[in-house]
């Protein structure tokens, strides 16, 4: 395979290079390169002389190889197979062959803080895989990673289940299911947040004031779709709101008189009723299958402001000239927003991410392994000798046995504040993320949610950029992403402006 | 003045391997003619003491090629020479520590460095390889870094019990096994017409100190083919006494 990593300036591609008989689907490609499309990797293709190359972006994404060889939870699972489900219709939508698409551990990429998967998508002739077996690739995931063993594990045996099924296997069915899953979970607390409250046809302009937990009243509509939307002074609890529909007065729920917008009758009528009519209808349909989503970015502190992306948003082609504007319907009366129950209780509280920085255990009692036992009078401890050395071999104090016990105590040393930090796992995760991460650095925002791992194979350790912005330094040179290199003791690391050193005891 | 040079080594009679390194070298410099030799002595027996043992050794020679030139520039400094010597022990302490822990073995090795010039010697010392100066007697220039050594130090043992005692093998200080490694320094006055001698311990249990007098007595030490003849026959009576391990020395006559 002629894949590799580049990093360049920020950026971390993941690159192909066409093999000269090798041919490129134009459509499939232009398809990618002028949309944006929510779910696949970014890409561009670059020529030089004879040799093309693809480049797909997958910086601040990390690699499921890499989120599925650590312990997985619920969450991050059923969010990452709803996203790659989701990028699967996308694509369809798009009417990019699935054969097209390469699905495996090392080229889905995931953002680890909302588990959006992108996929790789090869624009090339009569390449990739004949039989994309995605029943194969997601039970693979579900018996091959470790689960969060805090949690109940069913839906782990329910979801092998549902691939064992026979029959043809059908992406959408086993989205539908795995968005049942994790709507399972939440149906007992709060099932009334899940549809739209019905609002009254006409309401009068002063309705929208009356329910107390309520984004703020000006007539701007939030963004229309933006996960982690939110004006400024929204308290937290509001994200909830954004996803409801924005609806105008006439059609907050489906009625017989709404006509169905689909994408390309908004191309051929595009005016602003209609992209109201057609988001609020794309809305609905996310809404029976996204309920998880928007659990997922309630997770997110809410104060902060709303980074309004510039892409447009899911499914609407940019049309040029045309600004990419929340809907303001000129003349309407005011929009409703649908009353909503308190949505504390959904609300995870962001407590976690202000605890005590996790730092590592209690400084190790056995710091004092190596001072060896006060020299003994008399003849001491009956020691055992292998074959070579004999009673008269020169031994040092302390070490009369040969231990072969394994002295290793791989670790970190952070040279801001002197810290330990101990590396006791294969795949050891730093980073900003803490739910993602086993040392979280979360005072230093330079360091990215996931930023790189230290990885042990029998004793030899290397580390592993996961395609940070700011990169992963060793001994001052830079490492590319999603590229192991060999570290030793005494190795100095620096994670963006972060220095440490790699000791081995 | 000039100085005669030899080394010479061997596995023993009951060792597969030597674990021994040793190298001695004249050199050739704007403050004269001068010596640099140095002996290590590898622990670990079957886990690469001999690994141990090279890589310090050739550490040292790095120095001495690279380092030493430079020094040269003014009149050598004690301290100078401890700074540079103490500095090699302790990064290859750390390199061969790490190299143990990493493959999960145990190796170490002593060592005994001197830097012998016109004027003085300059000694550096880990574990229990010795350096010695023959005149008409024998004097031990360096001290053991052993449990017995220091229990005759302190006054518990003679040094005639402390031959005999079941401990006399055990090291207190080494390289490459533990992370405080304290190398020692010993300084003097060049002795006119007398042999110095750097060896490993092997070469010393079986031999007394008349016979190292009589075997290298300085006035017949004539040229360098008598300086290795006698360290063969000393490393042969050895065998012959049968010390197990490796026997290593190497000599340095000084010639005015």
């Amino acid at each position: 395979m002629r894949w590799s990593y580049e990093t360049l300036g920020a950026n971390t591609y993941l690159v192909y290079e066409l093999d000269p008989s090798e041919t490129i689907d134009g459509t499939t490609l232009g398809m990618l390169t002028n949309n944006r499309i929510g779910g696949l990797a970014p890409v561009l293709f670059t020529q030089s002389d004879d040799l093309r190359y693809l480049k797909y972006n997958v910086t601040a994404k990390v690699a499921a190889s890499q989120v599925f060889g650590g312990i997985v939870n619920r969450n991050r699972l059923l969010g990452v197979f709803a996203s790659i489900v989701s990028a699967l219709n996308t694509a369809e939508e798009y009417m990019i062959d699935a054969s097209s698409l390469i699905i495996d551990l090392n080229s889905v990429f995931i953002d680890i803080s909302t588990n959006a998967a992108e996929l790789i998508c090869l624009p090339v002739v009569s390449a990739g895989n004949p039989d994309l077996d995605l029943r194969a690739f997601f039970k693979g995931i579900l018996v091959n990673t470790q689960f969060d063993k805090s949690e109940n594990g069913d839906y782990v045996m329910k979801l092998i289940s549902q691939l064992n099924a026979s029959g043809h296997f059908s992406p959408s069915e086993f989205g539908k299911f795995v968005a049942e899953l994790s709507n399972e979970k939440k149906r007992a607390p709060i099932p009334e947040a899940r549809k739209p409250v019905p609002v009254p046809p006409a309401p009068p302009p002063s309705a929208y004031q009356a329910p107390p937990p309520h984004p703020s009243t000006d007539q701007a509509p939030p963004p229309p779709v933006q996960p982690v939307a939110a004006k400024a002074p929204v308290p937290a609890p509001q994200a909830k709101a954004a996803p409801q529909p924005v609806a105008s007065p006439h059609s907050a729920a489906p009625g017989a008189d709404e006509k169905e917008i689909s994408l390309f009758y908004l191309l051929q009528h595009y005016n602003a009723e209609n992209k109201a009519l057609y988001d609020v209808q794309k809305r609905r349909k996310k809404e029976q299958g996204g309920q998880r989503a928007a659990k997922q970015q309630s997770k997110e502190p809410k104060a902060k402001k709303a980074k309004k992306s510039k892409q447009p948003p899911d499914g609407a082609f940019a049309v040029p000239g045309r600004e990419i504007s929340p809907v303001n319907v000129p003349g309407t009366p005011p929009q409703t927003f649908d009353a909503q129950p308190a949505v504390a209780p959904q609300f995870v509280a962001p407590a976690p991410q202000y605890a005590p920085p996790q730092s590592a255990a209690p400084p190790r009692p056995e710091a004092a392994a190596y001072i060896p036992p006060a020299p003994q009078t008399g003849f001491g401890d009956t020691v055992m000798f292998d074959n070579e050395t004999q009673s008269d071999a020169t031994v040092m104090l302390g070490y009369e046995n040969a231990q072969k016990e394994n002295r290793a105590r791989p670790h970190l040393i952070r040279q801001s504040n002197n810290e330990r930090i101990a590396i006791d796992k294969p795949i050891f995760r730093i980073g900003r993320d803490r739910s993602f991460v086993d040392y979280c650095i979360s005072e230093n925002n330079a360091i990215g949610r996931s930023h790189a791992n230290i990885i042990t194979d029998g004793n030899r350790y290397c580390v592993l950029d996961t395609n940070s912005k700011n990169h992963t330094y060793v001994n001052g040179a830079m490492i590319t992403g999603s590229t192991e290199v060999e570290i030793t003791h005494g190795t100095k690391l620096r994670l963006a402006n972060e220095e440490f050193e790699f000791r081995l005891y | 003045m000039d100085f005669l040079i030899s080394a010479s080594t061997d596995a023993g009679t009951r060792k597969a391997t030597n674990q021994d390194s040793l190298f001695v070298s004249r050199l050739l410099t704007c403050r004269g003619k001068m010596v640099f030799a140095v002996l290590c002595d590898g622990m670990g027996g079957m886990e690469k003491g001999e690994l141990a043992s090279a890589t310090l050794v050739k550490a040292f020679c790095t120095w001495a090629k690279e380092r030493l030139q430079t020094l040269q520039e003014r009149e050598i400094a004690d301290a100078d020479i401890r700074a540079q010597w103490e500095d090699i022990i302790f990064r290859q302490n750390e390199k061969i520590i790490a190299y143990g822990v990493q493959n999960g073995i145990l190796l170490g090795t002593t060592v005994t460095a001197m830097l012998l010039t016109e004027k003085r010697y300059y000694i550096l010392n880990v574990g229990d390889s010795r350096a010695y100066e023959i005149t008409d007697a024998l004097a031990q220039l360096t001290q053991d870094q052993t449990v017995v050594a220091r229990e005759v130090a302190l006054g518990n043992l003679t040094s005639e019990e402390a031959e005999k005692d079941s401990r006399r093998n055990v090291l207190l200080q080494c390289v490459g096994i533990k992370e405080d490694v304290c190398p020692e320094m010993y300084f003097g006055d060049t002795k006119p017409d007398a042999v110095y001698m750097l060896c490993s311990d092997g070469f010393r249990h079986e031999i007394s100190p008349q016979e190292f007098v009589a075997y290298y007595e300085p006035a017949c030490m004539t040229g360098e083919d008598v300086l290795r003849a006698q360290s063969e026959h000393l490393i042969a009576l050895n065998k012959q006494r049968n010390e197990k391990d490796n026997i290593s020395v190497i000599t340095v006559k000084v010639c005015c």
